[in-house]
């Protein structure tokens, strides 16, 4: 067994200069539209996923009160100083010169590559929920298993072979695929995996320590703990049901209704490929408890896809390759960055089909949300709501890149398997399974 | 909550099987206040939930442009669905159902941006020729004295119960919960997934969230407030054309030149991309098709064909309704799927190529007349269920982890500009067989999508 490669996450937000904007709008659709031919990103090692875009600012009453800001972010292999390594490549390098120069703090008196690193390291913000669909594979490994995977159906469509042992027939697909791919034998890594229930469990622990030393203490101050909690559940309900009166002024779909425009500035850059991307931003209902429960929230989410959601499904969910939630803006806005499977509708249903609940915790401290009981209930579950919601707060990504983007996170841990398996001396049980995955 | 049958249109509880003959007659109105008076007219003739007629049934339906003339002077407090507003031909729509390339609205019969505009389609079933045609002649000259012109008259063929290829269609739909047939068919408790909440299919009621689907509300000239959606619904009207003599080739090609299938029989290769034999048993059920077993009777794959090793992963009807078998979870499936339910009622056109059901070999005759299927499904959001469908479901070349196929017959890759040939896999044992040359047999030459009012809405629309 080896040691999973770690995956990172990186955001980096810096304020736009606004002489600036036009430039940098041009460049991101210049980057784009080579993006779609040859990118000049994949010159970038051991990147999974990558994309600038522009937050826009918040105007309140005619004033900036947050400015037009440019987004960095990917999910890379490795530490965040290979990765600074690997963006300063020199074909490379001058792309983030330029786009970052277009910010404030760039500082364009030193060397480009320096300028590049402290660039980043100043403006890198803590992601506060992030969840990886397949951290077992470095990028360059899921390349390598898409090879291996043609390889071997290419043999088997020239070579009928129903009539020898599979065992055999196993071992002439090794050789083949030694002798074509330059490939080193990929053995299986171990991940944690350890149960919701127990996580939860865990979680709680604190809470109940809390309670018994309170109790042993004075039996006061326990009953103060209980209807401090109590009062804190009638706080979020007062909440809920203040937040539904301004959010919903007549209850009514048609306020959550997004204009075709938008909507169709946001599709014409998806389906471009089997992998699909979404970005989305919100504010953060106003108040110190909303910022405590969010925090809570994220915290749990954090927890769950570190220890248990390691093996490709995020609560059920099989399409997810990485999502991240960052709190932004010194806490006003909910930064949402998620690279996915199939179809936007595909998706959302899958949202509301599968992790309504764990959905609706998280953004039911954001404004407009749908409804909610008891932070969890509800909201997502309000299934055209949601969607509408989803779409209203959505932005456009200027510029998206995918190392993988024809691979499905069901692919890549097929190919997974398959190339671990190629290599494992097998009984007859496990070489019948292993043809299966072909 | 208990439907309304009196107000709801028949054609949303009924295919209307036993009114064999059948015509959809797209339409065209100018003057606004004469096609009311027309429409108007006919409300009184159209068949309800309630009735079961033996003759004669009408129904009438609009486009988004029929709807946004009738409603052209009133306000409107919540619109129609985006889908419905934006019409089957807008180019984002095109994409992800795969109308494109071959499938192109531009070359569509009718329906399409180059066809005079439909805005709105009578639909008439009839139990013969006689009364079909009577009826027909009729509508006509009442639209003649209203302005009211005829776009298209679509006629429907004579296949019985089976498709072009030979498949038996139609077999099964969803329940709708809370109509005698649902209590009549469900024979056990292990049928209840077929039971769909009223909501998915009628606006007005609760769908699978519990939720009342959204709605289209109207404020009329006496200011009162009308939901114009309830007992309506939205009806999606695409024509699809066949080609059986591909389709049939094609089989015999690819058993010429693929080893991988040399040893199957012509129709075994056909229905591993349905999902059933001809006489419509299901794969999974049985890989016998003189065996005992109810074409009708419901299925599932998580237990008994995971693998596909009976009905393949990417056959079509195990596309077009996965069950319980996607990933791990059957149960969460099948909650998952339900959510994605449509009620068919296509119908075919054209003349049907099997004199002998029996065999396969085509008659060499009229091989350049159009034939296929006047594919039509009701659902109360387009998006999540028939667009859900045929984009997730029939054009994903990676649905449920397979790795380049989409739907054998329906599907378009619609990722690519372009239709290029297709993969087929079927899992097998020792291991899978696919095939890499799939043309395209059915593509789509005509369109739109409808919105079915209720009664009480339709007299609405129609008021001066």
């Amino acid at each position: 067994m080896e040691k999973p490669i770690e995956q990172n996450g990186l955001v980096v937000i810096a304020a736009i200069l606004d002489i600036e904007y036009k430039r940098l709008e041009g460049l991101l659709e210049q980057l784009q539209n080579i993006t779609m031919i040859n990118s000049p990103l994949r010159l970038v090692k051991g990147v999974h996923f990558l994309r600038f875009l522009i937050l826009p600012g918040r105007e309140f009453s005619g004033k900036k009160t947050i400015p037009n800001q440019l987004l960095y972010s990917c999910s890379h292999d490795e530490s965040l100083e290979d990765h600074l390594l690997k963006i300063t490549y020199p074909p490379i390098l001058q792309w983030f010169v330029d786009i970052f120069s277009c910010c404030t703090d760039f500082d364009k008196t030193i060397g480009k590559k320096e300028a590049v690193r402290n660039f980043i390291m100043d403006h890198a913000k803590k992601t506060n929920a992030f969840y990886r669909g397949h951290q077992v594979q470095s990028a360059a490994s899921i390349i390598i298993g898409q090879k291996i995977y043609d390889c071997i159906q290419q043999y088997l469509n020239d070579n009928f072979s129903y009539d020898i042992d599979l065992l055999e027939l196993k071992d002439k697909i090794m050789t083949h695929v030694k002798n074509s791919i330059p490939c080193e034998e990929i053995v299986a890594v171990k991940l944690p995996q350890i149960n919701v229930q127990i996580i939860r469990i865990i979680l709680a622990l604190p809470f109940i320590v809390l309670l018994i030393v309170a109790g042993f203490i004075s039996w006061l101050l326990l009953i103060g703990i209980i209807l401090l909690l109590i009062g804190l559940v009638f706080r979020l309900r007062y909440l809920e049901i203040h937040d539904q009166d301004q959010s919903f002024p007549a209850a009514s779909a048609f306020v959550h209704q997004v204009s075709r425009t938008h909507v169709e500035q946001l599709a014409v850059q998806e389906d471009l490929f089997p992998q699909n991307q979404l970005s989305h931003l919100v504010e953060i209902s106003p108040g110190s408890f909303r910022a405590f429960l969010l925090n809570s929230v994220l915290f749990y989410v954090q927890t769950l896809a570190k220890y248990s959601y390691t093996m490709g499904y995020l609560g059920g969910i099989s399409s997810i390759h990485f999502a991240g939630w960052t709190i932004i803006d010194r806490g006003n806005r909910l930064l949402f960055l998620s690279n996915f499977d199939g179809s936007w509708e595909n998706y959302l249903s899958d949202f509301v089909d599968r992790a309504a609940t764990g959905l609706t915790a998280v953004w039911s401290n954001t404004v407009n949300f749908p409804p909610t009981r008891f932070l969890a209930i509800d909201g997502a579950n309000d299934e055209e709501k949601f969607k509408k919601w989803v779409r209203k707060y959505q932005i456009k990504t200027q510029v998206w890149y995918s190392a993988h983007e024809q691979q499905t996170v069901k692919n890549i841990w097929r190919n997974y398997h398959i190339a671990v398996g190629l290599f494992q001396k097998m009984d007859e049980k496990a070489v019948a399974n292993w043809f299966k995955l072909l | 909550m208990t439907l309304e049958l009196e107000d709801i249109q028949g054609f949303i509880v009924r295919s209307y099987n036993n009114l064999e003959k059948a015509c959809y007659v797209m339409i065209q109105f100018t003057n606004i206040s004469e096609a009311k008076l027309f429409f108007k007219q006919l409300t009184i003739e159209i068949t309800v939930a309630s009735s079961k007629p033996t003759e004669l049934a009408v129904q009438l339906a609009f486009t988004n442009l029929g709807i946004k003339k009738l409603t052209e002077d009133l306000d409107i407090k919540e619109p129609f669905s985006s889908e419905f507003s934006e019409g089957l031909c807008d180019e984002n729509r095109s994409r992800i159902l795969g109308d494109i390339d071959t499938n192109d609205p531009s070359d569509w019969n009718w329906g399409g941006p180059t066809k005079k505009l439909v805005d709105a389609v009578i639909m008439l079933f009839a139990s013969t020729d006689n009364v079909l045609e009577t009826k027909y002649q009729a509508l006509l000259q009442r639209m003649a004295a209203t302005g009211v012109t005829k776009v298209i008259r679509l006629d429907t063929g004579n296949t019985g119960t089976k498709e072009h290829f030979g498949f038996e269609d139609g077999l099964t739909n969803p329940l709708i919960k809370g109509m005698k047939s649902e209590r009549k068919n469900i024979a056990s408790t292990s049928d209840q997934h077929d039971v769909i909440m009223p909501g998915e299919f009628i606006l007005g009621y609760e769908n699978e969230y519990n939720k009342l689907p959204d709605s289209p509300r109207l404020l009329m000239k006496d200011s009162s407030e009308i939901d114009i959606g309830k007992n309506g619904t939205y009806m999606v009207f695409r024509e699809l054309q066949q080609d059986v003599h591909g389709f049939w080739n094609y089989m015999n090609e690819l058993k010429q030149t693929n080893v991988y299938f040399s040893n199957m029989s012509l129709e075994l290769m056909a229905s591993k991309m349905v999902g059933r034999w001809r006489n419509g048993k299901p794969l999974t059920k049985t890989l016998d098709p003189d065996a005992a077993i109810d074409p009708k009777a419901n299925f599932l794959y998580a237990q008994d064909d995971k693998d596909g090793f009976k009905c393949p992963i990417g056959a079509h009807i195990r596309r077009s309704n996965p069950r319980d078998s996607i990933d791990d979870d059957p149960a969460l499936s099948l909650e998952m799927t339900k959510k994605h339910m449509i009620l068919r009622r296509a119908r075919s056109f054209g003349e049907y190529l099997f004199v002998n059901a029996e065999s396969i070999d085509l008659p060499k005759v009229n091989n350049d007349s159009r034939r296929g299927l006047y594919f039509i499904c009701l659902n109360a959001q387009i998006n999540r269920q028939f667009e859900f469908i045929q984009n997730t479901w029939c054009n994903n070349k990676k649905f449920d982890g397979l790795e380049n196929d989409v739907d054998p017959l329906v599907g378009f890759p619609f990722l690519e500009s372009k239709y290029q040939l297709r993969t087929f896999t079927v899992q097998d044992k020792p291991y899978r067989k696919k095939t890499s040359s799939l043309p395209q047999f059915v593509k789509v030459k005509g369109g739109a999508y409808f919105f079915m009012p209720g009664i009480r809405a339709l007299i609405a629309l129609c008021q001066e």
